[in-house]
């Protein structure tokens, strides 16, 4: 190989390894640009936002959940929920379950009391209209004078008063017959009567006795009605700020996608991560989520009732304001999006 | 050079025996002694849970003041039955033993009841009153007041008949007028007969019925004797037997036949007697009086011929 054949190889071969360079060093940038607008897009989705509401939205890398710092009414919401469920769970409980057992006790004695008059009532019925009819005879006969006879006229000696005693006799038999008749129709309406009384006397002493038996349905209830009562307080402003929490989340949730399809493919654990907290769609892509992430309604969930407690102090929300502009977080950050 | 052979040839292959229990093996063993132990462990709480559900029962019936002994039969049984349905190490068993006490007792309340229930249906037939008071239980009572009452109207006839005040004709007359009235007397005293029968009957039922309440509402503990409800209705059918007599008797305070009218329907039926007139027997005072001039006037006894009413 001649010497000329040789530097034109060694010079192609040169400039062949510093356009290689050159292009490397393109490619390197290009990389390092990417990385660096995908940071640019990362920090961008995790930047902290504020919703209707004021309240700061942040994303928690240590613990890769998004965090919310709640207003004072809604702190107050949550510490209020928080209590009422303890003492719910607890003295409630506790009380309620008191209440059972004494309730559960009182129905044993009455099933008792319920055995007992529900076999008099059954066992012991009131007398036939044969025995009523009877003793009215009885009586009947007694307080009659049935051995009374037109002979009185002859001690009379007067004439139209003997005429009138013998016209208006009745014979032992008519008066008998009289009697019995009478009898009868009253005692018809004296069986219906004791019948009547009998039930009036029996019937409502055996229901009562029955319900307590049955466990104090309706005397006893079944549960704390204290979280229910609540519930029936909420307003318009929970129910406003359980809309404002959906918008908030699912306007995160749209930036949170943008960035993340700018960023690519290496952020698809955290766009698997992210998506528990977007609001659940339909086939369409309609939002469905009808209720707020701290969980459920005003009326399912004590914690958004606004009337819940009422323990808001001015001083400790200007004391919070205050610590957040000096960047001390104070809020209590116990209550995050959870997810739909 | 044999040490140079032995350096490169692989060593003999050991035995299975020789090589020990593999990873596979050594983790099965200790998977069993794991589940032995936990098997002896749910056998424990097993036996745990069933004492512990007897001393409940047992403490139950104390509580009701109860002697827990009484039921020591029931409680085992349930308890047999519990360990019978369940696996040998279920531990669980006390879900099946719950409120044990509670559920005998209710049991066994309910079967005393329905025990002593039963011995009063051997007593007491259904409609037993009926059957132990028949309908013809007042029938020699009834014939023999409706046999009085017509003796005593009869008598009445035939007095008129020996004052003769009446004929033969008209005591015929007389006596089925009587024959007459003896079908309203006779539904009369039915009807005295039945009611009388009713109360009876009443009485009976009355007994049977807080017999049963009774056993109805038994209480466990306490013993229910049915004999204390036969001998009570015993006593109450004696009495009324006894007392039947009476009953209709009472009710009976005057002739049930009536005699007012017989004098008549029998001078209706035989005619006129064409009697003088004898003012003193219009006014009742047909007494002997020396200053009568028509006393005596046929002579012999002076009441004889009046019709008195």
């Amino acid at each position: 190989m001649d010497p000329i054949t040789i530097a034109l190889m060694g010079g192609t071969a040169l400039s062949g390894l510093l356009q290689g360079n050159a292009q490397r060093d393109q490619a390197e940038r290009a990389l390092q640009m990417q990385q660096a607008l995908a940071q640019e897009q990362m920090k961008f989705a995790k930047a902290g936002r504020t919703d209707a509401y004021g309240n700061k939205v942040y994303f928690d890398p240590t613990t890769n959940e998004w965090k919310t710092q709640l207003d004072p009414f809604q702190d107050r919401l949550v510490k209020a929920g928080e209590a009422e469920q303890f003492r719910g769970l607890t003295h409630d409980a506790a009380q309620n379950r008191s209440i059972r057992d004494a309730a559960a006790q009182r129905g044993r004695t009455a099933g008792d009391y319920y055995d007992r008059l529900a076999g008099q009532y059954v066992n012991q019925q009131p007398p036939s209209e044969g025995s009523i009819e009877d003793e009215l005879i009885r009586l009947g006969v007694v307080g009659s004078d049935v051995g009374y006879g037109p002979n009185v006229s002859r001690t009379a000696g007067n004439l139209p008063y003997a005429i009138s005693g013998v016209q208006n006799y009745q014979t032992p038999l008519a008066r008998l017959a009289q009697i019995i008749a009478g009898a009868r129709g009253n005692a018809i309406n004296e069986r219906n009567n004791r019948a009547t009384a009998r039930n009036n006397q029996f019937l409502p002493a055996m229901q009562s006795f029955e319900r307590t038996a049955m466990g104090g349905q309706g005397s006893v209830p079944d549960q704390s009605t204290t979280p229910k009562d609540l519930m029936k307080e909420s307003g318009d402003m929970a129910k406003t700020l359980v809309t404002a929490q959906n918008n908030t989340s699912r306007n995160i949730g749209n930036a949170f996608n943008q960035t993340i399809t700018a960023a690519g493919k290496p952020y698809e654990g955290l766009v698997k991560a992210m998506s528990m907290y977007k609001s659940p769609t339909n086939k369409t892509g309609t939002n469905t989520n009808t209720q707020g992430y701290y969980g459920g309604s005003p009326e399912t969930n004590p914690l958004l009732n606004p009337n819940t407690y009422n323990y808001y102090n001015d001083q400790d929300w200007r004391q919070r304001q205050q610590n957040m502009n000096n960047g001390v977080d104070t809020f209590d950050d116990r209550f995050y999006f959870q997810g739909a | 050079m044999s040490w140079i052979t032995d350096l490169f040839s692989s060593p003999p292959q050991a035995s299975p025996a020789d090589r020990g229990p593999s990873a596979e093996e050594i983790a099965a063993q200790k998977a069993a002694e794991e589940a032995a132990a936990q098997k002896q462990t749910n056998i424990a709480k097993r036996g745990q849970a069933v004492d512990a559900s007897r001393q409940a029962a047992n403490d139950y019936f104390t509580s009701l003041g109860l002697d827990p002994n009484m039921f020591s039969d029931d409680v085992n049984h349930r308890i047999t039955q519990a360990l019978s349905y369940t696996a040998d190490d279920d531990p669980n068993i006390g879900q099946y033993l719950d409120n044990l006490g509670q559920t005998i007792y209710d049991t066994r309340t309910a079967a005393n009841r329905q025990n002593a229930t039963r011995q009063l249906d051997l007593s007491f037939a259904p409609d037993f009153e009926t059957s132990r008071i028949a309908n013809t239980a007042d029938d020699p009572i009834l014939a023999a007041i409706n046999n009085e009452q017509r003796g005593t109207a009869d008598d009445y006839v035939n007095n008129l008949v020996k004052r003769g005040v009446i004929s033969a004709s008209g005591q015929a007359a007389a006596e089925k007028d009587l024959d007459t009235q003896g079908a309203r007397v006779k539904t009369i005293l039915d009807d005295l007969g039945n009611t009388s029968i009713a109360a009876g009957r009443q009485n009976l039922s009355d007994i049977v019925g807080r017999g049963r309440s009774a056993a109805s509402s038994l209480a466990l503990g306490n013993t229910f004797d049915p004999t204390k409800y036969t001998s009570e209705a015993d006593q109450a059918y004696n009495d009324f037997v006894n007392n039947l007599g009476n009953s209709i008797r009472s009710k009976v305070t005057g002739p049930l036949y009536d005699t007012s009218k017989l004098a008549t329907i029998a001078g209706s039926a035989q005619g006129a007697g064409n009697f003088k007139f004898d003012p003193s027997a219009l006014a009742g005072t047909n007494v002997n009086n020396p200053n009568d001039p028509t006393a005596n006037l046929f002579g012999g006894n002076p009441n004889q011929r009046r019709i008195t009413f």
